[in-house]
C-alpha cells in the first residue's frame, strides 16, 4: 500500500516535471520561430516566392540533419527510425503537408494580403486542438478547470496573433484582387498545418525521438517544395537562373531556415511533452517575437498610429495571458490514463513494445550508442558548416535601417533561451 | 514455437500476489529487475492486484506481438527470496529452447497496418486536397 502511494507520488512529480519541460520548449520555440523572420527581411531582391521557399527549406534541410547528427549521431537516428518504420511514412506525409501549406500562404498573401490571410491560417492551432481531442484523447478525463484553461488559452493566443498581424500590416494598402481565391488558399493552409500535427502526435505517442522524426520530415518537405517550385515556379531552368543571380541573399535565407529549425525542434519537443493541444499554441507566441524584431531592429513600427499601438498592446497582453493559461493547465492522472490507452492502441496496431514506448514517452530511453559520432557524422557537420561559410562569404547586407543595439539584445535573449532549453532537455531527457 | 497465451498459462502455476513486467528478448533472455506495471492499466500492484492471467487478458496483443522485444507479465517479485526462485524458474523455461510467436513479414505488416489505420486517411486526403487546391489557385 505504502509502495503504491510512493509510486503514485513519484509518477505525479514526473508528470509535472515533463509538463514544465514542455512549457519551456514551447516558449523557446516561440522565441526562435519569431526570430526566423529576421534574416528573411534582408532579402530585398525580386526572387519569386517559390525560390524563396525553396532556399529556406534547403537551409532547413541542412540544419535538420546537422542538429540530430550533432546531438545523437546518425547511427542512433537511423536505429530509432528503423524500430518504428511506419512513422517514416507519417513523417514524409507531414513534411509534404507543411510544404503545400507554406506555398498556399504565398498565394493567400498575393490575393488578399497578410492582414486577412494571417488570422485565417493562424487558426491551425484550433484545428490541431480538435484533431488532438478526436484522435488522441487529449483533454479526455481532464478536469473542467483544465479544459477551460486550455480552450481559453488557445483562443487568446490565436486572437492575439491575429491582432498583432493586423497591427503590423495595417497600412500596407494591399489591393484585394481575388478575395475568394485568397481566402480559400489561407483556409487550405490552416487545415493542412492543423492536420500536420496528427503525424507529430502519432510519432511521439509511439515513443519516437523528435530528432529522428524531423530527419524524415525534412525529406518530405524538401521533395514537395522542390517539386512545387519546379512545377509552379517556371521550370528548372528559370529557377536555377533565379538562384544563380541571387547568390548574395542565399545566406540570409539559409540563416532564416537555420533559426527556424531550432524553433521547430523545440516545438516538436513541446508537442511530445505537452501534446498538440497545449504545445502548438504555446509555440505560436512567435508572433510576439517576430513583431519585436520587426519593430525594434528594423524600425517597422516607427510611425505607427494610435490604433496600431493599441492593437500591439492588446495582442501582446492577450498572448502572455494565453501562454500563462496553457502553462498552468497541467494534465491530471485521468487525462494521462487516456493518453496511455492511446499509446497502447498504437503499440497494438504497430507491434511496438508498450513498456519501452512508455519509457520513451517519459524521455527515459537509455541508448549506449546515442551521442556517439562516427566519421560520417563529422563529415555531415563539416559539410553543413562549409555551406554556411560559403554562402556567408558571398552575402551582402542591403542598405536597410537596422538598429544593431536591439539586434544584440534580442540575439542575446535568443541565446539565453536556447541555453536554458538545451540544458533542461539534456538534464531531464538527454534529448529523448 | 510457443504462443504467448500458452506461456501465460504455464506461468499461471507460478502466480503470486505481486506483479512485475518482464521484457523478454528474442533470444529468451530478460532483465530480471523488470519494470512495475502501469497502475492505471493493470490495476493496483499489491496483494489485491490482478494476477498474470488477468493482466494478459487486459492487453494480450501489446505484449505478444512486438517484433523486437517480447513482453510478458509474470507474477513474481525479485525482492523476495521465494520470488527470485520463481524468476529463475521462468528463466529456465525461457532458456530451454522455447520461443514466442514471431511477427513474420514485418515489412508487409507495416504497409498493411498503415493502410488499415483510419487515422492515416485524414492527413493523406488533406494532402491530396491541398495539392489539388494549389493546382487550381496558382
Amino acid at each position: 500500500m505504502r509502495a503504491s502511494i510512493i509510486r503514485a507520488v513519484q509518477q505525479q512529480r514526473e508528470n509535472l516535471s515533463l509538463h514544465k519541460l514542455g512549457v519551456v520548449c514551447g516558449l523557446v520555440a516561440g522565441c526562435w520561430l519569431g526570430a526566423a523572420e529576421a534574416p528573411t527581411k534582408l532579402v530585398t531582391t525580386g526572387l519569386s516566392p517559390f525560390a524563396i521557399s525553396l532556399c529556406m527549406v534547403a537551409g532547413v534541410f541542412v540544419a535538420r540533419w546537422t542538429f540530430p547528427t550533432l546531438l545523437k549521431g546518425t547511427a542512433y537516428i537511423f536505429r530509432d527510425l528503423r524500430s518504428r518504420r511506419h512513422l517514416i511514412v507519417w513523417a514524409l506525409l507531414a513534411g509534404g503537408l507543411w510544404a503545400v501549406a507554406n506555398t498556399l500562404t504565398v498565394i493567400a498573401i498575393r490575393d488578399v494580403g497578410l492582414a486577412v490571410a494571417f488570422p485565417l491560417w493562424n487558426a491551425n492551432t484550433l484545428v490541431g486542438l480538435i484533431w488532438g481531442r478526436v484522435f488522441f484523447g487529449e483533454l479526455k478525463g481532464a478536469e473542467r478547470r483544465t479544459k477551460a484553461r486550455v480552450a481559453s488559452g488557445v483562443i487568446a493566443i490565436v486572437a492575439s496573433a491575429a491582432l498583432l498581424g493586423f497591427s503590423s500590416t495595417h497600412q500596407t494598402g494591399v489591393t484585394i484582387t481575388h478575395a475568394s481565391r485568397g481566402v480559400a488558399a489561407a483556409l487550405g493552409a490552416c487545415v493542412l498545418w492543423g492536420t500536420m500535427y496528427i503525424p507529430y502526435r502519432k510519432a511521439y505517442l509511439s515513443g519516437m525521438n523528435p530528432l529522428s522524426f524531423v530527419t524524415a520530415f525534412t525529406v518530405g518537405e524538401l521533395l514537395t517544395v522542390g517539386s512545387v517550385a519546379v512545377v509552379l515556379g517556371g521550370g528548372v531552368r528559370v529557377l536555377s537562373s533565379e538562384l544563380f543571380h541571387a547568390q548574395h541573399v542565399l545566406f540570409w535565407l539559409f540563416l532564416g531556415g537555420f533559426v527556424w529549425v531550432v524553433g521547430d525542434l523545440f516545438q516538436h519537443y513541446a508537442a511530445k511533452y505537452l501534446g498538440i493541444g497545449r504545445g502548438i499554441p504555446l509555440s505560436s507566441t512567435n508572433q510576439l517575437w517576430g513583431l519585436a524584431w520587426a519593430g525594434f531592429v528594423f524600425g517597422e513600427l516607427r510611425h505607427t498610429a494610435t490604433v496600431q499601438q493599441w492593437l500591439i498592446v492588446g495582442g501582446s497582453l492577450g498572448m502572455i495571458l494565453g501562454a500563462f493559461l496553457l502553462s498552468s493547465a497541467v494534465a491530471s492522472g485521468n487525462e494521462n490514463a487516456s493518453r496511455d490507452e492511446v499509446v497502447l492502441r498504437e503499440c497494438t496496431r504497430y507491434r511496438l513494445n508498450y513498456a519501452e514506448t512508455m519509457r520513451a514517452i517519459a524521455g527515459h530511453v537509455t541508448d549506449g550508442d546515442a551521442g556517439r559520432q562516427r566519421w560520417w557524422d563529422v563529415l555531415i557537420i563539416l559539410g553543413a558548416l562549409s555551406l554556411f561559410v560559403w554562402f556567408a562569404h558571398t552575402a551582402k547586407i542591403p542598405p536597410l535601417p537596422i538598429d544593431y543595439r536591439w539586434c544584440l539584445v534580442l540575439s542575446a535573449i535568443l541565446l539565453i533561451t536556447l541555453a536554458f532549453g538545451v540544458l533542461r532537455l539534456w538534464r531531464d531527457t538527454d534529448f529523448n | 514455437m510457443l504462443h504467448c497465451s500458452r506461456l501465460v498459462a504455464r506461468l499461471r502455476a507460478d502466480s503470486y500476489h505481486k506483479t512485475i513486467f518482464l521484457v523478454v528478448q528474442r533470444d529468451g533472455s530478460f532483465d530480471p529487475r523488470g519494470t512495475p506495471l502501469q497502475k492505471y492499466w493493470f490495476g493496483t500492484v499489491g496483494k489485491s492486484g490482478p494476477n498474470v492471467v488477468e493482466c494478459m487478458k487486459e492487453s494480450p496483443a501489446a505484449h505478444c506481438r512486438s517484433p523486437r522485444l517480447f513482453a510478458l507479465a509474470a507474477s513474481c517479485h525479485p525482492s523476495q527470496k521465494r520470488d527470485r526462485q520463481k524468476l529463475k524458474n521462468v528463466d529456465t523455461v525461457l532458456r530451454s529452447g522455447l520461443h514466442f510467436t514471431d511477427t513474420g513479414n514485418y515489412r508487409g505488416f507495416v504497409l498493411k497496418a498503415i493502410l488499415s489505420d483510419s487515422q492515416f486517411l485524414v492527413p493523406a486526403v488533406v494532402f491530396v486536397g491541398g495539392i489539388i487546391l494549389l493546382a487550381i489557385l496558382r
